[in-house]
This record gives C-alpha cells, sequence and structure tokens, in this order.
C-alpha cells in the first residue's frame, strides 16, 4: 500500500489521431511497465476493432511506477478513455476517477471539439490540466502557434505546455514528471466506508463482470460483500487487483487506487459505468455523484439477411448486451425485412461499431436500417406515446404535435470556413446561438440543432465543407415540437415500412425525390417494369420508373463453356441471396441505406 | 438418354460415347474477341498435331465407335490442307456410324473450290462458315481481315462440292452496328440460301483491350441488344426459320445435331488442344497447347444438382424446352409460379420451355427457378419476445 501522497490518477484527453495511444504505449514503456519487445502498437486498445480504426471504445487502465526528480518512486494510474462524442458519459466517468489530465493535442493541427469538450468536461471535475503538444517532430508543427492557442483558452501558462514526441519518446520523461509535480494526489478519507466509482465494466465469459474502479474513500479486499448503490446490486468481491497493466490480483484497493473488482455477476448491468461501490456491511451515506443511465440516441433496425440467422443474431445481442449497458434492442418485425431488432445506440459510431462486432465476432450478414432518433409524439386524444421507428408512426389524422430531440452543437473551424458551416447549419434546420474568436483564426460556433440532422451524415458534410477542419462536439439539449411527418416509398405500388423515414415536412418533397432517384439507381433492372414513388400519405410527392429487363442472355453456349456459364448463372443467384424480396421486386441491400447519401450531391 | 445411368458412378472409363468435338487451333490471325485457344500461323506443326489427335482418339478405343456426329471446330479447321485434313476425317469418320453428322467450322477466305472438294471427300456433310458480317467496315471494328464477299464464293465452292447443309455464323451488337445494318447483314445472309443461322452477340471480356478500346461504341450498341435480337427472330421466322436455340436458326430438320446433344446434356468427348470432354459427371479439359498430349488435364466432377442445373440451363435455351420431371427436384416453385403468371415461362407436355418474351432473359429466369426454397418459418418464431428468457 502506497501512501496517497505518492499516488497521481490521470487520464489523456486527445482527439482522434492526435496521439494519445502512442503516448500512452511510451509511458508504459518508459517506466518499464512493459518491456520492449512486448509492446505492440496501441497496447491498451485491445479490440481489434480498436486497432483498426486507431480508436478506444472501452476504457483501459494501467498503472505505472515513475522515479521523480525528487528521488521518490510514485504510482501513477493512467486511465484510457474513448474518445468520440456517443461516449462522452463514459469519459466523463473516467475523468471522474482523477485529478488531472494530459490534454494532447496535435502541434500540427490544433485544439478540436471533442478534445475542447472534453477539456471543459476535465475543468468542471476540478482536474488539473498538463497540456502537452504531440508530434513536434512533424515538418508541419507550429508549436509556438499551438502552445499559444492551447493557453489562451484554458488560462494557462504558455511556458507550463509541454513538447513531445510520442513517436520518438522525446519529451516523455518530463511529462511523467509533470504529472508528479502539477497533478494532486487523491484526497479521499482512507478510514471512511469504502466508496470507490465504477469508470467502466466488461464482462468476462470466465470471470463475470469486471469492474474498473477508482477507490475514493477507505479500502475494498477478496470476499468483502459489496453494494453498488444506485442500481442495488449487492455482492461478494471474488478478486481485486491493479492493471500493470494486464490484471494483476492485489490484497487491497485502498483510497486514491485505481484497479479492478471481480465479482461474479452476469452483467454489466447490474455494475454501471458511473456506479458507487460501497461496503456491504458499513456502507456510505450517500454515493459519488455523477451517475445517469446511459440512454440511447439513435436506432435503427437490425435484421439478417438470411432469416434463419434471426436467433443467431438474437443471442448475439444478448451477448453484446452484457458487456455494453447502452445497448438495447427490442424484436421488431418488418413486412420487407422479416424479424429482427430494433436496436438503440449511443450514437452513431457506437452503432456501426455494434454491426461491425456482429459481423465479424458473430458471422452474421446484418441489414441496418437508416437510423433515427426517438420522437415524442401527442395524439390528438392527449395520450402522449414514444416512437423510435418510422413504423411506429400514427396515422396524420391522429397527431396533434410531435417532438424531437435537439442538441447543443459545438463547431471549431478555422474563420474561412464560418459561411460554410453556417449554411450548412441553417439547412439543417439550426438555430444560431453564438459565435466566439478562441484565437485569431479559430472559432467556436454555437448551434442548436435536431438531432435527427447530425444523425445523417452532417459530419460529413461539415468536413467536405472545411477541407476537414471542422470538429464537431454535442450535447442533448430538450425535445422541441417540430412540423415532421412520415415520408413512405412505395415499390411497385406496396409501401416497403423498412424505407420510410420521419422528416420536416420542407424537407418532404426534396428527401422523396432523392430516394427515388437513389432507389432507381440502386435497384438492378427486374423482369417486370417497377414504379418507385414516395408519399406523404396518399398524396405521391415524386416517382421513379425501373424500366424491364428486356435481355439477360449468353451468346454462346458450348462443350467447354457450359462449366463457366453455370457458374455465371449460380452466382447471378447467389446475387439474389443478399436481395430482400418485397414482392415481385428484389431490392439490394445497400438500397436501404440510400436515404444515408441523399444530402451528399 | 446416355446419360441416365449418372448415378452408378461407372463412368470414369466412358462407354459409347455418341459424339466427338475435335479442336484444330490455327488461325490466319487472331480476332480481337475470340476466346478459343488459337495460335496464328505455325501451319508447320499441323501434321504433328494431328498426329497427337489421332493418337488421343485411338487411346479412347472402342468408346469412339459408332459415333453420331463429329464437329471440327477452331481455330479455323481449314487452315490446314485439303491433304491432312482428309487423312485426319477419314481416321475418325472411319468410326462413326453410317447417316453420322460431320460438321466443319471454316472460314470462307479458306473455302477455294480445292477444300471444299476435300471436305466433300473426306466425309464432311455439313459446313458452318464464320462469316461474322458481310459489312466491310463492322468487319474492321471486329479486327477481322478478309473479303466480305468471300463468304459467298464460299458457299459456292460447297455447293459446287455437293455439301447440302450450310450454316452462316453472324456476329451482332458489334461496335458501330445499327439494327439496320444487321438487317442487311441478315439479307445479304439469307441471299446464300444456308440451311443454318447462328447469330452471335458479341461478347467482350471484362477489362479486355478490346473493351477498353471501343467502351463507348460497346456500351451504344449493347443497349440496343434487345432490338437486335427482336430484328434477327423476327426476320429469319418470317423467312422460315426456326430459332431452336438462343442463337441458332435452322431450316425444318437442320438444325445442328451435335450442339443439340450438347444442350440436351449428352456425353462428349474432346480431342485437341483445350478441348472439353463430358462424360456423365466427369467433365474435363486438354491443355491449351499444342503439345496437349503432354500437358496436365484440368478436370472436374459434377455433382447431380450442378448435372441438373445445366439440364436447366441448356434446356431453357432451346425452343423445346426440358422434360419437366428431369429438373422438377431443383425447381423453385414460387418462382416457376411467377414466371408463368407473367408470361416467361410456359408448362406444357410434360415440358416446361421458355416463352418468346422468357427466351431473351433466360439467364434472370434460370437464377430465379434455381433460387433455393424459402424454408418455412419455425412455429416459435417472431416478435415480440420470441424465445427469450431474460426480462
Amino acid at each position: 500500500m502506497t501512501g496517497q501522497s505518492l499516488i497521481r490518477n490521470f487520464s489523456i484527453i486527445a482527439h482522434i489521431d492526435h496521439g494519445k495511444s502512442t503516448l500512452a504505449d511510451r509511458i508504459l514503456e518508459v517506466t518499464n511497465t512493459v518491456s520492449g519487445r512486448d509492446i505492440t502498437e496501441q497496447m491498451l486498445d485491445t479490440m481489434d476493432l480498436e486497432r483498426e480504426r486507431g480508436i478506444t471504445i472501452k476504457a483501459q487502465a494501467a498503472r505505472v511506477l515513475h522515479q521523480a526528480s525528487d528521488g521518490r518512486t510514485y504510482m501513477l494510474h493512467l486511465i484510457d478513455t474513448p474518445g468520440h462524442v456517443d461516449f462522452s458519459y463514459e469519459v466523463s466517468r473516467s475523468l471522474a476517477a482523477c485529478e488531472g489530465a494530459l490534454l494532447v493535442v496535435d502541434a500540427a493541427q490544433g485544439i478540436q471539439a471533442q478534445t475542447l469538450a472534453n477539456t471543459y468536461l476535465a475543468i468542471d471535475n476540478n482536474l488539473e490540466i498538463v497540456p502537452v503538444l504531440n508530434k513536434i517532430d512533424l515538418p508541419a508543427a507550429e508549436p509556438d502557434r499551438v502552445a499559444e492557442e492551447v493557453s489562451e483558452l484554458f488560462g494557462l501558462d504558455p511556458g507550463d505546455v509541454l513538447r513531445v514526441s510520442a513517436k520518438t519518446g522525446e519529451g516523455v520523461r518530463e511529462v511523467l514528471d509533470a504529472i508528479v509535480s502539477r497533478i494532486p494526489p487523491p484526497s479521499g478519507d482512507p478510514d471512511a466506508p469504502g466508496r470507490a466509482v465504477i469508470f467502466d465494466s466488461i464482462y468476462d465469459q470466465y470471470r463475470g463482470v469486471i469492474a474498473y474502479v477508482r477507490v475514493v474513500d477507505g479500502s475494498f479486499r477478496k470476499g468483502e460483500a459489496i453494494r453498488a448503490m444506485a442500481m442495488g446490486t449487492k455482492v461478494e468481491i471474488e478478486e481485486v487487483g491493479i492493471f500493470s497493466p494486464d490484471m494483476l490480483p492485489a490484497d487491497t484497493l485502498s483510497a486514491g487506487e485505481v484497479g479492478y473488482i471481480i465479482t461474479g455477476i452476469k452483467t454489466v448491468r447490474d455494475l454501471r459505468v458511473g456506479d458507487t461501490l460501497t461496503s456491504g456491511f458499513s456502507p456510505a451515506v450517500k454515493a459519488l455523484p455523477g451517475y445517469r443511465e446511459a440512454k440511447p440516441m439513435v436506432f435503427c433496425g437490425l435484421f439478417p439477411i438470411d432469416g434463419d440467422d434471426y436467433p443467431v443474431l438474437r443471442d448475439a445481442l444478448d451477448k453484446l448486451k452484457l458487456n455494453d449497458a447502452s445497448l438495447n434492442f427490442e424484436p421488431e418485425t418488418s413486412r420487407a425485412l422479416g424479424f429482427g431488432f430494433r436496436t438503440g445506440f449511443l450514437g452513431l459510431l457506437h452503432m456501426d461499431i455494434v454491426r461491425e462486432r456482429l459481423e465479424r465476432e458473430y458471422g452474421l450478414d446484418l441489414l441496418a436500417t437508416v437510423p433515427n432518433v426517438e420522437y415524442r409524439i401527442v395524439r390528438t386524444d392527449g395520450s402522449e406515446i414514444t416512437v423510435r421507428s418510422p413504423a411506429d408512426m400514427p396515422d396524420p389524422g391522429e397527431i396533434e404535435l410531435v417532438r424531437e430531440p435537439y442538441v447543443r452543437a459545438s463547431i471549431l473551424l478555422p474563420g474561412d470556413f464560418v459561411g460554410a458551416v453556417m449554411e450548412v447549419c441553417q439547412e439543417r434546420r439550426g438555430e444560431f446561438e453564438d459565435m466566439q474568436y478562441l484565437s485569431s483564426n479559430r472559432v467556436q460556433l454555437r448551434y442548436l440543432l435536431p438531432l435527427s440532422e447530425i444523425v445523417l451524415e452532417f459530419f460529413d458534410m461539415l468536413k467536405s465543407r472545411t477541407r476537414g477542419y471542422a470538429s464537431l462536439d454535442y450535447e442533448m439539449s430538450d425535445y422541441r415540437e417540430s412540423d415532421l411527418i412520415k415520408l413512405d416509398i412505395l415499390i411497385a405500388g406496396d409501401p416497403v415500412d423498412a424505407l420510410s423515414l420521419i422528416v420536416h415536412r420542407d424537407k418532404a418533397y426534396y428527401r422523396g425525390k432523392g430516394m427515388v432517384e437513389r432507389l432507381r439507381k440502386e435497384i438492378p433492372r427486374q423482369l417486370f417494369e417497377v414504379a418507385i414513388q414516395a408519399a406523404i400519405g396518399k398524396k405521391v410527392v415524386a416517382r421513379e420508373t425501373i424500366p424491364a429487363k428486356r435481355k439477360d442472355v449468353l451468346a454462346k453456349c458450348y462443350g467447354g463453356d457450359i462449366t463457366r456459364k453455370r457458374k455465371l448463372i449460380e452466382r447471378q443467384k447467389e446475387g439474389k441471396k443478399r436481395m430482400k424480396q418485397v414482392g415481385n421486386v428484389e431490392i439490394p441491400q445497400k438500397a436501404f441505406l440510400a436515404v444515408l447519401d441523399i444530402d451528399k450531391k | 438418354m446416355s446419360t441416365d445411368n449418372d448415378t452408378d458412378g461407372a463412368m470414369d472409363r466412358p462407354g459409347a460415347v455418341k459424339h466427338l468435338y475435335v479442336h484444330l487451333p490455327f488461325c490466319r490471325s487472331r480476332c480481337d474477341y475470340c476466346d478459343f485457344f488459337s495460335l496464328a500461323g505455325r501451319m508447320d506443326r499441323a501434321p504433328a498435331y494431328v498426329e497427337a489427335v489421332l493418337e488421343e482418339a485411338a487411346d479412347y478405343g472402342e468408346a469412339l465407335d459408332g459415333l453420331e456426329t463429329i464437329y471440327l471446330g477452331g481455330g479455323t479447321p481449314t487452315m490446314l490442307d485439303g491433304g491432312l485434313l482428309g487423312k485426319m476425317l477419314r481416321r475418325l469418320t472411319g468410326r462413326a456410324s453410317a447417316g453420322a453428322e460431320i460438321t466443319a467450322e471454316a472460314n470462307p477466305a479458306t473455302v477455294d473450290s480445292g477444300m471444299a472438294q476435300a471436305l466433300s471427300a473426306a466425309g464432311v456433310n455439313r459446313v458452318s462458315l464464320g462469316v461474322q458480317s458481310f459489312d466491310g467496315r463492322l468487319r474492321r471494328n471486329l479486327g477481322r481481315s478478309g473479303d466480305p464477299a468471300a463468304a459467298g464464293a464460299a458457299a459456292a465452292n460447297l455447293r459446287q462440292a455437293g455439301m447440302d447443309n450450310i450454316g452462316l455464323d453472324l456476329i451482332f451488337g458489334i461496335p458501330g452496328q445499327s439494327i439496320q445494318d444487321l438487317q442487311r447483314d441478315l439479307e445479304r445472309a439469307l441471299a446464300l440460301e444456308p440451311e443454318h443461322v447462328s447469330c452471335y452477340e458479341l461478347t467482350v471480356k471484362e477489362g479486355s483491350p478490346y473493351q477498353r478500346r471501343w467502351r463507348k461504341e460497346l456500351e451504344e450498341t449493347g443497349s440496343l441488344g434487345d432490338r437486335f435480337y427482336q430484328q434477327l427472330v423476327e426476320y429469319l421466322e418470317r423467312e422460315g426459320f426456326y430459332w431452336y436455340e438462343t442463337s441458332n436458326f435452322a431450316r425444318p430438320g437442320r438444325e445442328c445435331r451435335h450442339n443439340t446433344a450438347c444442350w440436351e446434356g449428352k456425353d462428349f468427348i474432346g480431342l485437341g488442344a483445350g478441348a472439353w470432354s463430358t462424360v456423365g459427371l466427369d467433365r474435363w479439359r486438354n491443355s491449351e497447347d499444342l503439345g496437349f498430349r503432354e500437358g496436365s488435364r484440368h478436370s472436374e466432377r459434377l455433382t447431380l444438382r450442378q448435372k441438373t442445373e445445366e439440364r436447366l440451363i441448356l434446356g431453357l435455351r432451346q425452343a423445346k424446352g426440358v422434360i419437366y420431371d428431369d429438373v422438377a427436384e431443383i425447381i423453385n416453385a414460387g418462382e416457376q409460379r411467377r414466371l408463368q403468371e407473367n408470361g416467361f415461362l410456359s408448362a406444357e407436355g410434360g415440358r416446361i420451355s421458355l416463352t418468346r418474351r422468357g427466351r431473351l432473359v433466360a439467364n434472370e429466369s434460370c437464377a430465379r427457378l434455381l433460387q433455393e426454397q424459402a424454408k418455412p418459418a419455425p412455429a416459435p418464431y417472431g416478435p415480440p419476445g420470441y424465445g427469450r428468457t431474460d426480462t
């Protein structure tokens, strides 16, 4: 056990690709936590997906020992957090487990919206900020300019801004020294009833749920009965330990320390991120602040391409849910797509990740419908319902009003692009709130935007209009009344439920037209002429026709050709498997995502 | 049917095969669009090659006795000199049954009266002339040398030599070809009074230099594909030809018996470089090499299902279709009904066949018919709360 004065807990705030994981790797290396030959890229990102995409999805932690210039050995706990807006709640909990944060900024690119938002979050949590410019070895690096920007933004002394190259290792020791000298030690009460905040929890099929915790007060030991204060879960500790960075069992976890607690619990739902663990015998009176339930923000239908895979999908979702308390799903039936699940996610990245994991880890072929947000509808009889799927939208006659979620968005961009970005926000029904110059050429725009407008490639558009320089962050605001209607797509006269959309009335025509044009290109010619219509209620607002396929036959078919031709027709046959048969019409999977691209033109 | 003993697995040693193909891979020059194995020039190698073919035939022994059809393809079989061709044919036809159909493909430019006489003397009773087009411009676009008028002379020489079964091969969909151009080709073909006409749509290999060179024109003619077909089917039928296979038209009784046998799934042996053979469920191919005897064979064994699929695919290219019971077990009943209801497929007298409209979309029709039957959903399927044990 180390006295709290020799402990420092910190996390790293960085924009994607600004070098957070590389710096973490370097810290592990410099402190000999991991020997050189065991170093792999992105040590702390253990999922294949994380390494491939260069992102962190689950929080990780590591304990490193650092001998500081005062000759004493300090115990540093690094908590590596996800960086994406979808996971901002997880970030907030990781920050809550620390006394300080390294703010890592690419010395060439400067600060980005996500980083800005997370840094403010850290400041709000009273964390000491240690600014670090990374990639100073790059030719395009402008450390002086970026240092000035960073110090101006957060009221720091430019002289305190550290300069490193995580790639070469330059400056990494100085970072460790700064962690020791600038970040305060933990200040919990070692003798009070135990309290620990769960900053992540993962499910391990052999060991059950492993809670990643920061002990604030008291201590926790094996065999002790504990309670999760928000969920009320009562359980006995099977093992406690630290991250070195692999899990290493220990006798106790004491105030100020970061480590893990293993219980036999089978789902992360019972030990949720943000919840407070306390002793079962002498529980603390008050939970640590900040717990809230992670709520899904966007929803889409997930359908197995092969209907036989429905049970596989169900089991796979059940398994992922063990490890993902924010994943939420319920059975959904589509006339077009069969049986599947309406699935809720924290955001689009989360959705993407879940879908990819389902396909990759469970061998599923999935069709995801266009994502939408959750609407609140007041009916003419005064009752209020929540709608997560266009299919559940009542008839227009039964609707008194529709409310949709709004977010408060912060966009950071170079001044030159303000006009272009304001235009994008305007198109997206945004309400301007304010504009602020963070530095001479760095502007923060704040808009109130319907979440639904951000869900569909808003970010891509933002990037393309600013040549990649804009960054975006947002937080939930409230629900507001909007003139929203359901747009149906009819193929060969039949409405295809999986293609329905909830859209703003002013955009219905434009969207409908875009959808049918796009579908005309995506749906191959069939044996029959196929009409594609967009309709609001009974009123058709756009129409396209796919002419019939009139010729599809091979010229020659003799002796040796036969195998080849048979294979060709087999391929044609197999191709149909990836189509969904709706009535007489075969619709390729990607057509169901056609709507996603409409605004890209 | 000769393949009815497929299932006993004893087909590795061919029994009596009635149909023989001989590949003669010599050409004056290579045509850009052709993907058969052939070599330009190299006629010095022809005698040794013929020897190799005859040796291969000898290897099959009695299996080749009583042949009903022999088909010399290429390449350009008539690039060989008459004497050599005659020698080879006499050795092969000696094993044919009386009344066998003996076809030689020929490049019109090579059929002078001497060649015509030689073919006739060697027992060839059917000649298929590779005309491709009578239009000089379109021939150039095909990369095809030779005088368009040669076809007329060749036909006359063949008639002179007593040939009473002449087929003309045309290509349509040539870069730069219009519907009117096709009509003129058809008329000039019929002026030669052929017994048989084959019309092949030009097939260009994806990514080939030819495709790159003619991309725009090929897109244009490609978009006219169905109109070309309508035009030629209408015209040739009006002129008394029977559209017996997707690309083949014949005066009544003059269908090519050799090819028909292939399409009916009968066994055949191919001799020579790159030649395919199919006996029962076995299919193999000689190496594409003049020294094919030393090269390694590619071989595969079909499953019964694949064999049946081929029966369907090939059967539906023919006007007479296919015996329903032969293919019933692999057909998707729902798709069959849908195709029938919409006028693409007809079922009559124990056979199914594609209608005129259906024949132009034979691939799509087959792909649909071959769809696996949708399995009925298991009873406890479906929403909400199916099979869920947790809350």
